[in-house]
């Protein structure tokens, strides 16, 4: 009795000094890290604080290690992730799970990854290969193919690299890994990008976006964009890189993540600095700089761009303070490159304010300064910063008449850029020396430089057009591919579904496995029957089976939502489509409402105030009243009528013909034609269209209506049809009395009209523009007064596979 | 209701291209103001030159075939700046109007559908 109390106590007291048992506060901890949330963190502070370890039982120590690891890794405290990891798998290693080691493996070399490893990388790597081998894991397998992939990336060996992470690509699509799936296309994409492959690059990064736009997975969403931004930039795209970064501030500025919302502030300041906006670059740098603290590199490489920045717009006081504070990070934490960027910044400071306000001192300093970034430079071995300072010196020596030092300086950096191939700077250099030596007298040497200078630039200018050309190229391949991509969005989506229905058939495939061995493993356990006469085991067996089944069943019924959910998704892209449209025309209408409406309201105003004074002298106006009210009522269900007639076909089909189309408004409109009118169709062929038949009979009606409305006397009107790849092209041409110049401008104006009867008002070209273009099309007019007017519809095609699906 | 007699009424000059908008616009207000109609901006400018009457005020439509009620106030703004400038109409560009007030071409917007008492009760305090 004595002893079980004592126990108890032991075990109240245990409880209390832990809050809760171990065990349950590692399924915690896993339950916190598989949805990354915050609280895994002190979770794991609190287990290895109290020493947890030590108290829990052997086969579990493994995984508990493993679980700490990772909530260290989520949180970024890289050292002690590794620290458990690595104690993780030594217990795997004691205890032969296999699947553990992968785990640990896995993330020990994605770690490295991020901290740019390669020697513990490679280590890593081919000890999760080994494990996943062992245990045949595809899952681990396919993502070992992708980490060798990234250290011949790191090698620059980018073939190779692409070799693995099609590998892995593919192993990922065959076990409908998905999630992984994106994470190895978006590696490829970085490497496309190195290999200046960037239309490549930008295209798998923007199906990468859409996906994950999709899932509405803002965070990966938001890393995509930046790394199209990176692709962008280095096309020269500068704005529409400046676009998508700003596009995914709001979601790095949330990031727990160190660093990346500061960095990214830093780069588009970068931008601005190199479009010459410095007010821009500036504002950005100081935002980076608010954000960048205890992230010492960054502080002190922001702080040495602001200050370049504020320079160049002579913004000299606020200079100093900033090229302090890089200068004091760069000793203090020992950056040397940062260091001598420090002093060259200083020497500019100083030359360039004795530009403004001369004096000695100025002169000195800049002299000093510059020096001082020479010698640390020449020891770093750092030849661009080298050639760099010794130009500063040249013209600083210069501007001092010491013309000895000036062609030393000159000379020397001349001899540097040449060795090294900087052909900007060398070309700068040629012409400081021409400079100097004709400013010298001496024409021979300054003539024989020059020259040197214009074949030198001659050169740099053909080599810059052409990978301007280049680029150029890259981006518009792009852009034709992107609209091309656009285009087929929905048949992404569908293939997405029909990718998910195939897997789903193989799932069923694996169900009639799973029965089949469910037999064989019922008829084993009758033999045991049989043999042993033991029931139990029976029983166990069937729940076993019914477990079984019931995970296959679960799994199917994931499958089916993920397939209902994509189909969700598709109708709603067609929808708001569609809505666009709607909207555009309704609005357009419900103004035109009003009008009439209100006819109708006065009217009865009028007739109220008539009726309280008892008619009197106005009976003659109720006729007037009375007209006024059916006015506006025959207007309004004029309106509605084009609405209702509209809304119905909106439910319609997305498709049509156009000679179909054209013909059936001809029809309509041939008994409302004027004898002198004549109209004629010269469309030939059918042309398949991506275009609701209800809304391009409206179109064209509408502009039929102007052209017959435009002739006064005998006239033709003519319609016309041509084609190309994305697009079926109808003309109509009139030669009515055109449009003068202020009309033409107007045209396309909402309620603009030139005629005076009451029909004139329903829908116009600004409807019709707004709805072709809404719908993928356009619409352009051109007109000569007097001689008629033309206007061309451009229709989107159905595409052919469009057309199959 | 003659107006000539009361020297407090005030002159009200109405522009709308509709007959039917300037002919229940006169029903409803004529019994509180002095009411001119023209049929276009050009007859409203015309009516202007002749000078024969000192109008307090114009309301003008926006939407009109060969001038626009804007081109209207902006040649009223130049030559006529006395009358006080309105707007009325079912057009609800917001930005286009909020544009015509902040240039000052027009003080306020009446929208349509309208409730008339509550205009006519503005139209009061303001002129």
């Amino acid at each position: 009795m004595k002893v079980n109390l004592f126990i108890v106590a032991l075990l109240l007291l245990c409880h209390a000094s832990h809050g809760q048992p171990p065990g349950e506060l590692i399924d915690q901890l896993r339950q916190a890290n598989k949805n990354d949330d915050p609280k895994a963190l002190e979770i794991a502070r609190g287990l290895v604080r109290n020493d947890a370890g030590n108290i829990i039982e052997n086969d579990q120590i493994g995984i508990y290690y493993f679980e700490i690891g990772q909530a260290f890794l989520n949180n970024n405290q890289l050292d002690s992730a590794i620290l458990f990891l690595e104690k993780a798998i030594a217990k795997a290693h004691d205890s032969d799970d296999m699947l553990l080691q992968c785990k640990g493996y896995f993330e020990l070399s994605s770690i490295a990854i991020q901290q740019y490893d390669l020697s513990a990388l490679e280590k890593y790597n081919s000890a999760l290969f080994k494990a996943a081998e062992g245990i045949q894991s595809q899952e681990y397998l396919t993502r070992a193919y992708m980490q060798k992939g990234v250290i011949f990336e790191y090698n620059n060996q980018y073939d190779s690299a692409l070799l693995f992470y099609e590998k892995s690509e593919s192993m990922a699509r065959t076990t409908a890994d998905t999630t992984f799936l994106f994470i190895v296309l978006q590696s490829k994409a970085t490497t496309y990008s190195d290999m200046g492959k960037y239309a490549d690059a930008l295209i798998l990064l923007d199906t990468i976006q859409y996906y994950h736009g999709v899932r509405q997975d803002t965070a990966r969403l938001a890393d995509v964009r930046l790394n199209m931004g990176v692709v962008l930039k280095r096309l020269g795209q500068v704005d529409a890189a400046l676009e998508l970064y700003f596009s995914i501030l709001p979601e790095y500025s949330k990031q727990k993540h160190p660093g990346r919302y500061p960095k990214l502030l830093a780069n588009i300041g970068i931008l601005y600095q190199g479009i010459s906006n410095n007010a821009k670059a500036i504002e950005y740098f100081e935002k980076a700089l608010e954000n960048s603290e205890n992230l010492v590199q960054l502080e002190c490489g922001v702080s040495l761009m602001y200050s370049i920045s504020a320079i160049n717009s002579g913004l000299f006081d606020q200079t100093k303070p900033y090229l302090d504070k890089g200068l004091k990070l760069a000793i203090e934490h020992q950056i040397g490159r940062r260091e001598a960027e420090a002093y060259y910044n200083y020497g500019a400071y100083y030359y360039e304010k004795n530009k403004v306000n001369p004096n000695r001192f100025f002169l000195d300093s800049a002299q000093y300064y510059w020096v001082q970034a020479h010698d640390l430079y020449e020891d770093m071995g750092h030849n661009q910063g080298l050639v760099r300072s010794k130009k500063q010196l040249a013209d600083l020596s210069l501007d001092r008449a010491d013309y000895a030092n000036a062609e030393r300086y000159l000379l020397e950096a001349y001899a540097i850029a040449n060795e090294s191939e900087y052909a900007n700077l060398e070309t700068s250099l040629l012409l400081g020396l021409s400079e100097y030596y004709r400013r010298i007298g001496n024409y021979q040497k300054a003539d024989f430089y020059t020259v040197k200078y214009q074949k030198q630039s001659d050169l740099n200018y053909a080599e810059e057009l052409n990978e301007q050309l280049l680029d150029k190229d890259f981006y518009y391949q792009y852009l034709i591919k992107a609209k091309q991509d656009s285009l087929n969005h929905d048949n992404k989506l569908k293939m997405q579904a029909y990718q998910l229905a195939e897997s789903e058939n193989k799932l069923n495939q694996q169900y009639i496995f799973i029965a089949l061995i469910s037999i064989a493993l019922i008829v084993v356990i009758i033999l045991l029957i049989m043999f042993l006469r033991r029931n139990r085991q029976l029983d166990h067996a069937r729940t076993l089976i019914d477990q079984q089944k019931q995970e296959a069943e679960k799994q199917r019924d994931e499958l089916k939502e993920a397939i209902e959910e994509l189909k969700i998704a598709q109708e709603r892209l067609v929808r708001a489509e569609r809505l666009a449209a709607i909207g555009s025309l309704t609005q357009t209408m419900a103004h035109e409402i009003n009008n009439p409406l209100n006819f109708i309201q006065s009217s009865a105003k009028v007739f109220e105030r008539m009726l309280d004074r008892g008619f009197k002298d106005k009976d003659q106006d109720i006729e007037k009243l009375f007209e006024s009210i059916y006015t506006g009522v025959s207007r309004i269900s004029y309106i509605i009528k084009n609405l209702s007639h509209l809304d119905h076909k909106m439910m319609g089909q997305q498709q049509s013909e156009l000679l179909e189309v054209v013909e059936k408004c001809i029809a309509e409109t041939q008994n409302k034609l004027p004898q002198h009118i004549e109209l004629q169709n010269n469309i030939d062929r059918s042309c398949k269209l991506r275009f609701e038949p209800g809304l391009l009979k409206l179109v064209i009606e509408q502009i039929l209506r102007n052209a017959i409305e435009a002739i006064e006397g005998d006239g033709v009107i003519t319609l016309t049809m041509e084609e190309d790849v994305d697009n079926c092209y109808l003309t109509i041409e009139d030669n009515g009395r055109g449009m003068t110049e202020e009309v033409m401008q107007k045209a396309f104006d909402p309620f603009f009209s030139t005629k005076k009867e009451v029909s004139g008002v329903g829908l116009g070209l600004y409807t019709s523009y707004t709805v072709l273009r809404d719908l993928g099309g356009d619409l352009n007019v051109t007109s000569t007064s007097g001689r008629g007017t033309t206007v061309r519809l451009a229709i989107p095609k159905l595409l052919e596979l469009e057309e199959v699906l | 209701m003659n107006s000539g007699v009361d020297p407090v009424r005030k002159k009200l000059l109405y522009v709308d291209d509709e007959h039917v908008n300037l002919y229940l616009f006169k029903a409803l207000f004529d019994t509180s103001f002095d009411i001119t109609t023209a049929q276009s901006a050009r007859e409203g400018l015309s009516i202007l030159a002749e000078g024969k009457e000192q109008f307090d005020a114009v309301i003008t439509d926006l939407r009109m075939p060969e001038m626009d009620g804007l081109e209207f106030l902006k040649i009223m703004q130049e030559q006529y700046p006395k009358p006080r400038r309105f707007i009325l109409t079912a057009y609800s560009s917001d930005e286009l109007i909020q544009n015509a007030i902040k240039e000052g071409l027009a003080e306020q917007c009446f929208k349509k559908l309208m409730d008339t008492d509550e205009m006519m009760a503005q139209l009061k305090a303001v002129i």
